[in-house]
């Protein structure tokens, strides 16, 4: 078949521009494969139930998230495709001139891609199979869980998501393709590679006014995003966002004429070696590129913000278990409704909510032990070391009136007709009490004389207001004993096992001022006797079951460390892999899209290099003048990006701030290893290839 | 085949002056072949001539006779199979790498059939660029940058870009650029080719004004009788030989033309088509 053998010849004739298209698809097909096999990854670990609800959540998202994936590696590709066929324009219309009829071209065409879709395809997925072993490693590493029964795993429904999702890219591929060849006209087909070398240069004065413009809006919106972001809502960050984006397009636009007015003012370095051309081929590359540079930049700005954002998360809430969860359960019971601060605009109405608040308000006196032995568990049996506790409200002692209304309306932004929602009671526990939990949470313990008071809390806001007054060494009435600070700070913790550092405050009492008064919620909180894996997941059931039956006996909440572990780590890993999984196939699109330009424009260049040689230029000088040539080209829209990425992180710190504590350095550090890699690698690739078309 | 005309047996006879001036260059029996031992190819069998300081020599020939492979191995595009070519005395056969490009940095200049600008440059860069290969300082480029467009009459187009100029602006932006490092030799492959009679003629009067007063040494490629008539002297090649020399002593250019056209007339073949 010589259509066949035709097509084949083509694409080895044309393996150079072929190479960084094909590495690309491998790339695509791979991650695509490796994302969406997570779930069968992980089915031979030895996870719990928590875990593995966590896994398939992630999985669901993973599953949406692909759809947009595959939008973006279906832009990519058929750019990448149309690109190729424009160099190959030539090629076309010889055969068009010899008769071969446009149907037997996009017959060629077909074959060319089904060709390159199935090898791609083929190598991506064993790729992709081999590499999401690795995952597995990764997944149990983050979840803790137990290899030992690992064995080497094929995803069916991946593989079949992949092939099929990939098979649409090509297919859409080769419609795209037989529609331009059908369109095309000959005339355009042989005079294509001459018409765009028109240099056109922009008025000096136009780019200097335009950079400005572009320069003094990128600083308004970082400066309004840095110090605005407090009381900033979304819709202001979006603003802000697409005011950066435009001026992105701006500078772009812009830079090139600015930067070639001021190096070709600077006589002694324009007119040395190579400048002029190396600044001329520049200036030339990016005008003509303006856009799909801007667009690389903020994908680059998206891959940066992404990754290390999701990686902080990740081990932030990995040190959260640890440290947030000191034993096995936490289980607290409310027995009086008053403790809890509740505001009914806020909440709702709905039944759910109604439902919640009838549990809140029923004071039915019993202790937790006694609901479960009600319902046939010996709740003491399960445990080696529990401790049961109890705190207490003052009518005295309210949120508003400790913290004070200015600190409420200027640290936490409170409107002054909603200060009525803090008139909810201060929780507090009697210093016997917390020192128990202070035990069983190998913590250190608290001695306070009879007029002291201290206070645990561990959310930063809140510890932030609370230090304050404590500094000031504010008073406090508990049922007619007056009190002052013990210290100066809060003390770090909380009652029970959480997430995420939330606890907004309890306040220590000495036993006596609190004696007599009626508790308003219990805690019990056990390290189990049975550690095994196993028994552990047993216990949780059997705990949970209980709080988990439609009670009416107050509010029972249960905590495991199981349960936190897997909402903590659960979150982290999500955000970690979607973060990983957008940011990766952004980067790979990025730099492919500008290895072809690139590649491409050093076909194009061919003769360029071949005068400098005639002209005596020599190797070396030459490849120099590549290098930086190539190197700005790349350089530039990561530059930018970087100075985004800097504002970027500093928005998403702001919220990481909330989740609590965080490792960004470590985070950007190994993002910006994934970047050099990738994008660095995409780079030396490139340059590599382009030195090589040139020097034949 | 050989049978030179009686004139130009006289004009070899009337220029004793020149062959005691300083050989620039010097072809000793050059060869050069392509393919193998079972399907080789001479497309230079045996060549040697000088060309001296302050000449402007013409090689003339048809397609295929072998010039513009001839030109190649002089500005070391392409290596000789056997023989010498010296440039200044010194043996460019024998150099490589970073001395044959300083070589054709420093001794030669260029003049292309498709002027061979960098589109991207603007005239004056292009011809600056020259000088700032070989790292003269910036100071010095402005001045001379001016000096050789004012010669060559481009001082109007020095602001633009090759897409601007017509084909012979190109051209001598490509000559300036040439001649603008003081080489000792210039080079031009088929200098009018893709230039229309008008251009040409203006081209070509330039490359006499540089050769005659500034005493620049040019060695031209064509195979259009009416290019080679403003040269002092011209070889005839054919199938890899000289075949035949002659040289313009006092004639005019007119009658210089009319004798080119008896020898290619004479030559008959392939050169018919170049007139």
């Amino acid at each position: 078949m010589t259509l066949f053998k035709l097509s084949v010849s083509n694409m080895k004739k044309s393996i150079k521009d072929y190479a960084i298209y094909f590495f690309t698809l491998v790339f695509g097909v791979a991650i695509f494969y490796v994302f969406n096999a997570i779930e069968t990854q992980t089915a031979m670990l030895r996870i719990s139930a928590d875990t593995r609800q966590v896994v398939q959540l992630m999985s669901k998202m993973i599953a949406g998230v692909s759809v947009f994936i595959a939008f973006v590696l279906g832009f990519l590709i058929i750019y990448a495709s149309r690109f190729l066929m424009k160099r190959r324009n030539k090629e076309f219309g010889l055969y068009l001139i010899l008769g071969m009829g446009k149907r037997k071209v996009s017959t060629m065409l077909f074959i060319e891609t089904l060709i390159i879709g199935l090898v791609s395809l083929v190598v991506g997925l064993l790729a992709g199979i081999g590499i999401s072993q690795l995952t597995s490693v990764l997944v149990a590493n983050m979840f803790d869980a137990d290899m030992s029964s690992y064995s080497f795993v094929f995803s069916g429904s991946a593989f079949a998501k992949t092939c099929l999702y990939f098979a649409i890219i090509y297919l859409v591929v080769i419609i795209f393709n037989t529609f331009i060849i059908s369109k095309c006209k000959l005339i355009d087909l042989f005079q294509n590679g001459r018409k765009s070398e028109n240099v056109k240069i922009k008025n000096p004065w136009v780019s200097v006014i335009v950079f400005l413009i572009s320069a003094v809006s990128l600083g308004y919106a970082y400066h309004a995003v840095i110090t605005d972001i407090n009381d900033m809502y979304m819709n202001d960050l979006y603003k802000w966002i697409v005011v950066g984006c435009v001026a992105t397009v701006l500078f772009f636009w812009s830079v090139s004429g600015m930067l070639f007015r001021i190096v070709s003012s600077m006589k002694n370095v324009y007119y040395k070696g190579l400048n002029t051309f190396v600044v001329r081929q520049m200036s030339s590359r990016v005008n003509t590129n303006v856009l799909s540079i801007s667009v690389i930049c903020l994908m680059l700005f998206v891959t940066i913000c992404v990754l290390s954002s999701a990686l902080a998360v990740k081990n932030s809430l990995n040190e959260g278990i640890a440290k947030y969860a000191r034993a096995d359960v936490s289980i607290s019971k409310t027995q009086s409704s008053d403790s809890i601060y509740h505001d009914e605009d806020e909440m709702g109405n709905d039944s759910e909510t109604n439902d919640l608040l009838k549990k809140l308000e029923v004071t039915d006196g019993k202790s937790i032990e006694d609901v479960y032995s009600e319902n046939n568990v010996d709740l003491v049996s399960y445990f080696s070391d529990y401790v049961d506790v109890h705190t207490y409200t003052c009518p005295t002692l309210t949120i508003r009136n400790y913290l004070g209304d200015e600190a409420l309306i200027d640290s936490l932004g409170i409107d002054v007709n909603a200060l009525s929602r803090f008139e909810g009671t201060e929780e507090i526990i009697s210093q016997s009490d917390y020192n128990k939990v202070a035990k069983i949470y190998d913590k250190a313990e608290i001695q306070l004389a009879d007029d002291e008071y201290a206070i645990l809390a561990n959310y930063r806001i809140f510890v932030k207001i609370r230090d304050e007054r404590l500094q000031e060494g504010k008073e406090i009435e508990v049922y007619g004993n007056k009190l002052k600070p013990v210290i100066s700070y809060c003390i770090d913790g909380d009652i029970e096992l959480a997430t995420q550092p939330l606890n907004t405050g309890v306040f220590i009492v000495p036993d006596s001022a609190i004696e007599g008064a009626q508790f308003a919620k219990e805690y019990f909180i056990g390290k189990y006797a049975d550690q095994d894996i196993d028994a552990i997941q047993d216990s949780d059931t059997i705990i949970n079951k209980v709080s988990n039956k439609d009670v009416t006996c107050g509010l029972i909440t249960v905590n495991t460390k199981d349960s936190i572990k897997a909402a903590s780590v659960g979150v982290g890993a999500i955000a970690s892999f979607i973060g990983m999984y957008i940011g990766l196939i952004f980067l790979i699109s990025g730099a492919a899209i500008l290895a072809l330009k690139e590649l491409s424009e050093s076909t194009d260049n061919i003769e360029r290099y071949k005068m400098l040689r005639k002209l005596g230029v020599d190797q070396h000088m030459i490849n120099k003048a590549l290098f930086s040539q190539m190197g700005l080209f790349f350089v530039f829209p990561l530059a930018l990006a970087i100075i985004h990425s800097i504002f970027g992180m500093m928005v998403s710190t702001k919220i990481l701030d909330t989740m609590g504590a965080y490792d960004i350095v470590g985070a950007i550090g190994i993002t910006a290893a994934i970047v050099v890699i990738i994008y660095g690698g995409y780079f030396l690739i490139t340059y590599l290839c382009s030195r090589k078309i040139i020097s034949e | 085949m050989g049978n030179p005309t009686k004139n130009s047996t006289k004009n070899f006879m009337e220029n004793p002056v020149e062959n005691s001036m300083e050989k620039i260059l010097k072809i000793d029996n050059i060869e050069k072949y392509y393919g193998n031992k079972s399907n080789m190819t001479k497309a230079i069998d045996g060549i040697s001539f000088d060309v001296e300081a302050g000449e402007f020599v013409a090689i003339m020939g048809a397609s295929g006779s072998g010039k513009t492979t001839l030109l190649n191995c002089v500005s070391t595009i392409d290596k000789v199979s056997s023989g010498h070519i010296y440039v200044g005395g010194k043996d460019i056969t024998t150099l490589k790498g970073n001395k044959l490009n300083e070589f054709r940095r420093e001794e030669l200049g260029f003049i292309f059939q498709d002027f061979n600008l960098l589109d991207t440059l603007t005239a004056y860069e292009n011809v600056a660029l020259a000088l700032s290969i070989q790292n003269v300082p910036a100071k010095q480029i402005d001045a001379k940058v001016r000096a050789v467009a004012k010669e060559l009459e481009i001082e109007s187009v020095l602001k633009k870009y090759p897409y601007q100029m017509s084909g012979g602006q190109k051209q001598r932006v490509a000559s300036a650029r040439a001649i603008i490092t003081d080489p000792k030799l210039v080079l031009a492959d088929e200098p009018t080719g893709a230039l229309d009679s008008k251009s040409a003629k203006l081209l070509l009067e330039r490359l006499k004004h540089l050769n005659e007063d500034l005493m620049t040494t040019i060695l031209m490629v064509t195979h259009d009788s009416f290019t080679a008539s403003y040269a002092g002297r011209i070889l005839f090649i054919k199938d890899g030989k000289v075949f035949h020399e002659l040289r313009r002593g006092g004639d005019t250019r007119k009658e210089f033309f009319n004798k080119i056209i008896d020898v290619v007339t004479l030559l008959g073949g392939d050169l018919n088509d170049a007139l």
